[in-house]
């Protein structure tokens, strides 16, 4: 074998095999890893040195190696090896063997001999099993983020609806004070008029008149409210100002209980339209009212504004890329600029436990971009805080 | 389809190249299976390679999982063979190879590569040696998927390989009892099917 230098100084393995799977040569590499010496003269079969070897599927890919004249493969990933050669134990190894990739090629045609190169693909699988673990524990960890994040994002919406409720019964709880004062003045002079026996006729008929209209105006409270959490889910043309005001009433009482004023200001052209779902944008104006009327009492109770002084106030008009801009604005003296970046965050709240939750502009905020593409985004006046929404018109 | 990559003559040439091919593998594969199968000629297809997605959307309709094996061989003709497989079909192929009804994953696999190297050589080997010419050939290598013309589409846009032309080979082998479906496909640059134009020319001169 003239070969014979060049074969040896080969940093991988090579054996010249005939078809009975005699081993004809046998390299330095060869010898080194698996600590076995073959003389090539004594004729010793492969098989019989390494009673593992796959006898049948070896003959079938020399002889299509032979027949073709191109090269068979035995590839490591699937087939692991060809025959054992244990890895060094003192390194870090999942494998057992050494990992090989085998071609067996052509290499005397007439004499029927092939040469089997041997390389090591040990440190290479060692490395893709290693992967393969880091990928799948990220993906553990992506998927286990992912339904944290679901989980939250559901127990959010349910809490901003029940914050929505919440808002709603106190604010029933408001509108009905005062007809069921009115009642229950009506009920107190009805006793006295008997005593004093000046029921008649006339007087029966004043007093039913009087408790109807009260009632009426607490039912038509209800129905309000029930058109505010009926969820008409369709998108519909609405003019913001309208919308405005419906707000303003089913809040007048609370405000006018915490001797807040309020005033609504349409620097509209014409009669705005926006498109979307109405309810949407009503919660969010609760949002904001509700804040403007928590930091003006706030205000009041620190002596900072006078009893009665709290305003807020709602300026609707065009913007300058022709969408329709909504202006809150209350004067309880504005946001912490600290804070001013951190408002929209779910559970950012400066008030107490039972105060807030810190849903309230989340909720605005997902709402505006995601229903009407719009901003929202807050800034201090001279006097308090401006909240101002950006809705751009759409086509249905 | 737009114009035709190959003329009826060239397609003629690779044809009866394919068909020699067809016969040397036929026999290898009968011989290592231990059972008598044929391959009947095989039907020859020439596309530009954006055209191969709805191709192989159309031919693997309904079948889910397959095994995408891919061979490179370089030179002047330069390329890659594709050979494609339903799972089902390389189980069975797994069992006549291994003569064995326990196979796992690793078998098949091993069935799989195997399988493609003797066609894959037994067809570019042939083609080369008859076009005169050499060619060196690296191991093939394996995937399994679902999404078989992304997969190849995917494949062939891989860090300096620029294959644009691709030559579909529906490959069958028929047993007495049952009947196994394969495509091979050989994806190769534009200068090597050009140089492939001029061989077929050639070896139609030399008839
Ligand atoms: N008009 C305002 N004036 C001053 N600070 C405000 C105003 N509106 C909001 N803030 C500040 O932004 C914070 C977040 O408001 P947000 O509505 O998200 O939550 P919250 O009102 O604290 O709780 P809730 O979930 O009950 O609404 C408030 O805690 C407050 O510090
Ligand atoms: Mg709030």
């Amino acid at each position: 074998m003239q070969n014979r230098i060049f074969l040896n100084s080969l940093n991988h393995g090579v054996i010249i095999l005939d078809t009975d799977l005699r081993v004809r040569f046998w390299n330095a590499w060869l010898c080194a890893y698996t600590g076995v010496e073959v003389d090539p003269d004594a004729g010793s079969r492969l098989d019989v040195l390494f009673p593992e070897v796959d006898v049948r599927t070896l003959k079938r890919k020399i002889k299509n190696a032979l027949t073709l004249k191109t090269p068979s493969f035995i590839d490591a990933s699937v087939s692991h090896y060809l025959f054992k050669i244990p890895v060094d134990k003192i390194t870090y190894s999942s494998f057992e063997y050494m990992q090989q990739n085998v071609t067996i090629a052509p290499y005397d045609l007439e004499a029927g001999l092939v040469s089997l190169m041997i390389y090591d693909q040990t440190p290479l699988l060692e490395m893709k099993q290693r992967l393969m673990g880091f990928n799948r524990e990220l993906e553990q960890r992506v998927k286990a983020a992912v339904e944290e994040n679901r989980r939250k994002d559901m127990l959010l919406q349910q809490q901003s609806k029940q914050a929505a409720m919440g808002e709603m019964i106190s604010a029933i709880a408001h509108q009905w004070r005062q007809p069921l004062n009115s009642i229950y003045a009506i009920a107190q002079d009805f006793e006295d008029a008997f005593e004093h026996g000046e029921i008649d006729k006339e007087y029966v008929s004043e007093i039913s008149q009087e408790m109807s209209n009260q009632i009426d105006y607490m039912s038509q409270t209800i129905e309000d409210f029930r058109n505010f959490f009926k969820h008409n889910r369709s998108k519909v043309y609405f003019s913001p100002v309208e919308t405005v005001k419906q707000v303003f009433v089913l809040l007048s009482s609370q405000l006018k209980g915490s001797t807040i004023g309020y005033a609504l200001t349409n620097d509209l052209p014409k009669e705005g339209k926006l498109f979307g779902y109405e309810n949407d944008l009503k919660q969010v104006l609760i949002i904001l009212i509700n804040n403007a009327r928590d930091a003006i009492v706030a205000a009041t109770q620190k002596g900072v504004l006078s009893h009665g002084g709290g305003n807020v106030s709602i300026h609707i008009k065009d913007g300058e890329n022709g969408e329709t801009v909504i202006l809150v604005m209350d004067n309880a003296g504005g946001i912490d600029p600290k804070n001013l970046e951190k408002i929209f965050e779910p559970y950012f709240t400066t008030k107490p436990d039972d105060k807030g939750t810190g849903i309230g502009l989340f909720i605005a905020r997902r709402i505006i971009e995601g229903q009407f593409d719009g901003t929202i985004t807050a800034e201090n006046t001279a006097d308090g805080a401006m909240f101002i929404l950006r809705l751009p018109h759409r086509e249905a | 389809m737009p114009a035709e990559l190959l003329s009826a003559d060239e397609k003629d040439a690779l044809q009866e190249l394919m068909n020699i091919s067809f016969g040397v593998a036929s026999s290898i594969i009968s011989d290592s299976l231990n059972s008598f199968s044929t391959m009947p000629l095989p039907k020859i297809d020439a596309m530009d390679l954006p055209q191969l997605e709805a191709y192989f959307d159309e031919k693997f309709r309904g079948i889910t999982q397959c095994y995408i094996v891919t061979q490179l061989f370089r030179n002047r003709f330069d390329g890659e063979s594709v050979f494609i497989i339903d799972d089902d079909s390389a189980m069975r192929l797994s069992s006549l190879l291994l003569e064995s009804d326990e196979l796992g994953k690793e078998d098949v696999q091993a069935s799989v590569l195997e399988i493609t190297n003797i066609i894959s050589s037994a067809c570019i080997g042939k083609l080369v040696e008859l076009l005169d010419a050499q060619i060196f050939f690296n191991p093939p290598v394996i995937e399994s998927t679902c999404h078989i013309g992304e997969s190849v589409l995917r494949l062939s846009k891989r860090e300096g390989m620029e294959f644009t032309k691709v030559i579909i080979i529906e490959t069958k082998l028929e047993f007495e009892t049952e009947q196994i479906t394969g495509y091979l496909l050989f994806l190769t640059k534009e200068s090597s099917f050009v140089w492939l134009k001029e061989a077929l020319g050639r070896f139609l001169d030399d008839l």
